[in-house]
C-alpha cells in the first residue's frame, strides 16, 4: 500500500536523470538474494522508488548543496552531525547527498529512533531503504563489514528541539566514539544547515506525546510535521581518527566526543555565516 | 554409535532416526505417539518422558548419544501438558542421561526464545538474552527448558551438551510454528508490516543435528539457513492467500472465522524480526545449509501440494 503510494508519487515528481539514479542504487547494492532483498530488509527495488522521491525533494524542493563530500573516505565510516527537522529530513537528504551526490555512490545506513519500529508502514519503509534501529550491536556489524553509518548523537534532544534553540548542539551521546574505536572506523563530521527551517517547532506538546507514544510532539507551521521549502546545505568536514580499544575510561572518550562536537559546530557556523537566505539565495 | 532419541515419532525425530540408520549407527526411539511403518533398524519404545518406563530404557539401553526433541515450541500441545513436557520432562532426560553413561546430548531448542523485540539487534549471537517472555509469557517454558540445557553443562561436565536453537524450519513434513501457519489458506499479516524471517529447510535441520552428535561440539547454538526473507515473500510461496489487517483487528480476531488461534504474544513475530547470527555454528561444526534459499521457501507451499 505504502509501496503503491511511494511509487505513484515517484512516478509523479519523476526527477531529471532517473535512470542514472537508479543506476546508482543498484552500484550500492550488496549482497541482495533471490528474491531481491538483502539480509537487513533492504531492497533495491524498493530503494529506486524512495531514491527517486528523495532526490526530488533533494535537487528541486531542498535544492541541497554539498560541500566537502569528497571528506567521506572510502570503506568504513560513521558520519556524525547536528540534528533537527523534527522527522529526519536532515538523515534523508544526508543519505540521498551519499548516493547521488558522492563518487562513487554510497549507500548510507542511518541509525534511526527505535519508536520508528511500531509505525506501521513507516518501519517496512524504513528497512526498504536500508535503515536500522540505532543499537550498537546493529552498528558494530555494519561497520564491520565497511559500510557507512550515520549516527546523530543528540537523538531525539536535537531533532525535537523547537525553532529557539536553532543551531545549538545538545549533549551528544558518547557510544558512537567507542564503536568508532572498537571498530577502527574515521568519523567523518557533518554540519546541515536548513534543518531547523524546514520544520520549525514552536512547541513541544508533551500530552499528546504520552498519548501518541512518541519522544515528542512539535506544535509546527502546518499542525502536521511537513517539511517546508527551507534550502539546505551540507557541510561535511575531514574524517576524525583516534586511536584506542573503546574500553576507556569515560573521560578520556568524552575528550573524543567533545572534539568531534567542536568539529561539527564549526561546520554549522560556517554553513550559516555562508548561507544567504532561508528559503531562497 | 547408538543414539537414543526422544520424540521419535515427530518429523524431526523420523528424519533424524532415518538419517543416522543410513549414517550405520543404531537409533532407540522414544515417544508416546506411534510411528506405525518406522524401518526396522529402529528399536522403537512408546513412553512417556516423565514416567518410570523410559528411566528404565535409560538405564538399560547403552546409548552414547541422546538427542532429545522432545521439547514443543509450537501451539499444538494444551499449555500445562507442554509446561511439563517442556520443565519435568527436559530436566529428567538431562538427569538420566548424565546417570546412566551418555557422552553426547543434543538438545532441540528454538531461536524464537530471543523474541521478536522491537528495540532489539538484528542478527543476535548466542549470548543474547531469551527475550521472548516480555511480550509472550506463555513461552517462558521453552526458555527454561533451553536454560536448563544449559545449567545441566556444568552439572555434568563430563557429558558434551550442544544446544541447538534452529530458526524456522520449512518442508513438507514440517511441524514448526511457521509452517503450520503457512499451510492455511489465510495467513494474517499485520498491516503496515513485513518482517525479515530466517527459515530452514527440514532436510538442513536434520543434518543439523546429526553434525551436532559429532565430538567437541558442544555449547549452545544458533542455527541458521541459507537466508532471511519478508514474512509477505514466505506467504507468497506457501500460496496462502495474505490478509492484511491492523493490529488490533487481529488480537480481536484471533481464533475465529478461519484465524489461527495464538497467544497475542505470537503477533509480535509478524511484526518485528527475529533474525541469528549463526555463523557459530557454521564455524565450529563446519555447518553449510545445502538446501538454496529459493528452495527452502518454496518448502513453505510443498506441503499443501504433497
Amino acid at each position: 500500500m505504502l509501496d503503491r503510494a511511494v511509487q505513484i508519487l515517484s512516478d509523479l515528481v519523476d526527477p531529471p536523470g532517473s535512470q542514472e539514479i537508479e543506476a546508482r542504487v543498484e552500484r550500492v547494492s550488496r549482497d541482495v538474494n533471490a528474491f531481491g532483498y538483502d539480509r537487513w530488509g533492504f531492497s533495491p527495488e524498493a530503494a529506486k522508488k524512495i531514491v527517486r522521491l528523495a532526490a526530488w525533494l533533494y535537487r528541486r524542493y531542498f535544492r541541497v548543496q554539498a560541500h566537502g563530500i569528497k571528506n567521506v573516505p572510502a570503506g568504513r565510516g560513521v558520519l556524525v552531525g547536528n540534528h533537527s527537522s523534527q522527522l529526519a529530513y536532515d538523515g534523508m537528504l544526508v543519505a540521498t547527498a551519499m548516493l547521488i551526490d558522492a563518487d562513487p555512490p554510497r549507500a548510507v545506513r542511518a541509525m534511526i529512533e527505535k519508536f520508528f519500529q511500531h509505525v506501521p508502514f513507516a518501519n517496512v519503509l524504513m528497512a526498504r531503504s536500508g535503515q536500522l534501529t540505532g543499537l550498537p550491536e546493529n552498528c558494530r556489524r555494519l561497520l564491520e563489514q565497511d559500510e557507512l553509518i550515520m549516527i546523530f548523537p543528540e537523538g531525539a534532544r536535537g531533532s525535537g528541539k523547537t525553532y529557539w534553540h536553532r543551531y545549538q548542539l545538545e549533549r551528544f551521546g558518547t557510544g558512537f566514539v567507542r564503536l568508532a574505536l572498537q571498530t577502527r572506523s574515521p568519523i567523518v563530521p557533518f554540519g546541515f544547515i536548513g534543518g531547523e527551517e524546514i520544520c520549525p517547532s514552536f512547541g513541544n506538546l508533551a500530552p499528546l506525546a504520552r498519548l501518541l507514544g512518541t519522544p515528542y510532539a512539535p506544535l509546527t507551521p502546518l499542525l502536521l510535521p511537513l517539511p517546508l521549502p527551507a534550502k539546505c546545505a551540507i557541510y561535511f568536514g575531514e574524517p576524525l581518527r583516534f586511536a584506542g580499544t573503546g574500553d576507556e575510561e569515560d573521560h578520556e572518550i568524552e575528550g573524543h566526543v567533545a572534539e568531534v562536537e567542536a568539529s561539527v559546530r564549526r561546520l554549522v557556523e560556517r554553513g550559516l555565516s555562508e548561507r544567504k537566505g532561508i528559503f531562497f539565495g | 554409535m547408538r543414539a537414543l532419541i526422544t520424540g521419535v515419532a515427530g518429523p524431526r525425530g523420523r528424519a533424524l532416526a532415518v538419517y543416522l540408520l543410513a549414517q550405520g549407527h543404531e537409533v532407540v526411539g522414544v515417544d508416546t505417539e506411534p510411528w506405525p511403518d518406522a524401518p526396522p533398524g529402529v528399536e522403537l519404545h512408546a513412553l512417556d518422558l516423565c514416567k518410570r518406563g523410559f528411566e528404565n530404557l535409560v538405564r538399560g539401553c547403552g546409548a552414547q548419544a541422546l538427542v532429545h526433541l522432545a521439547i514443543h515450541a509450537g501451539l499444538r500441545l494444551p499449555p500445562a501438558l507442554r509446561r511439563q513436557l517442556n520443565l519435568e520432562g527436559s530436566q529428567r532426560v538431562f538427569d538420566l542421561a548424565a546417570r546412566h553413561g551418555v557422552r553426547k546430548l543434543v538438545v532441540a531448542s528454538h531461536a524464537t526464545i530471543y523474541g521478536a523485540l522491537p528495540d532489539g539487534p538484528c542478527f543476535v549471537t548466542e549470548q543474547a538474552p531469551p527475550a521472548v517472555g516480555r511480550a509472550w509469557p506463555e513461552m517462558q517454558d521453552v526458555v527454561a527448558a533451553d536454560l536448563l540445557a544449559g545449567t545441566a553443562m556444568w552439572q555434568h561436565p563430563q557429558m558434551e551438551i550442544a544446544v541447538l536453537r534452529p530458526v524456522h524450519t520449512l518442508g513438507p513434513s514440517s511441524r514448526d510454528v511457521l509452517a503450520l501457519v503457512l499451510r492455511r489458506r489465510f495467513v494474517p499479516a499485520v498491516l503496515g508490516f513485513d518482517p525479515m524471517i530466517q527459515v530452514v529447510h527440514q532436510d538442513d535441520l536434520c543434518r543439523a543435528y546429526a553434525l551436532a552428535l559429532a565430538p567437541a561440539v558442544r555449547g549452545v547454538y544458533n542455527v541458521a539457513g541459507p537466508g532471511e526473507v519478508p514474512l509477505s515473500i514466505l506467504i507468497r510461496a506457501s500460496g496462502a492467500r495474505r490478509i492484511a489487517l491492523p493490529e488490533a483487528v487481529i488480537q480481536r480476531l484471533r481464533g475465529r472465522f478461519g484465524l489461527p488461534h495464538v497467544e497475542p504474544g505470537a503477533i509480535e513475530f509478524l511484526k518485528h524480526p527475529c533474525l541469528v547470527d549463526g555463523s557459530r555454528f557454521a564455524r565450529e561444526a563446519g555447518y553449510a545449509p545445502q538446501r538454496s534459499l529459493v528452495e527452502t521457501v518454496k518448502a513453505a507451499g510443498a506441503a499443501r501440494e504433497s
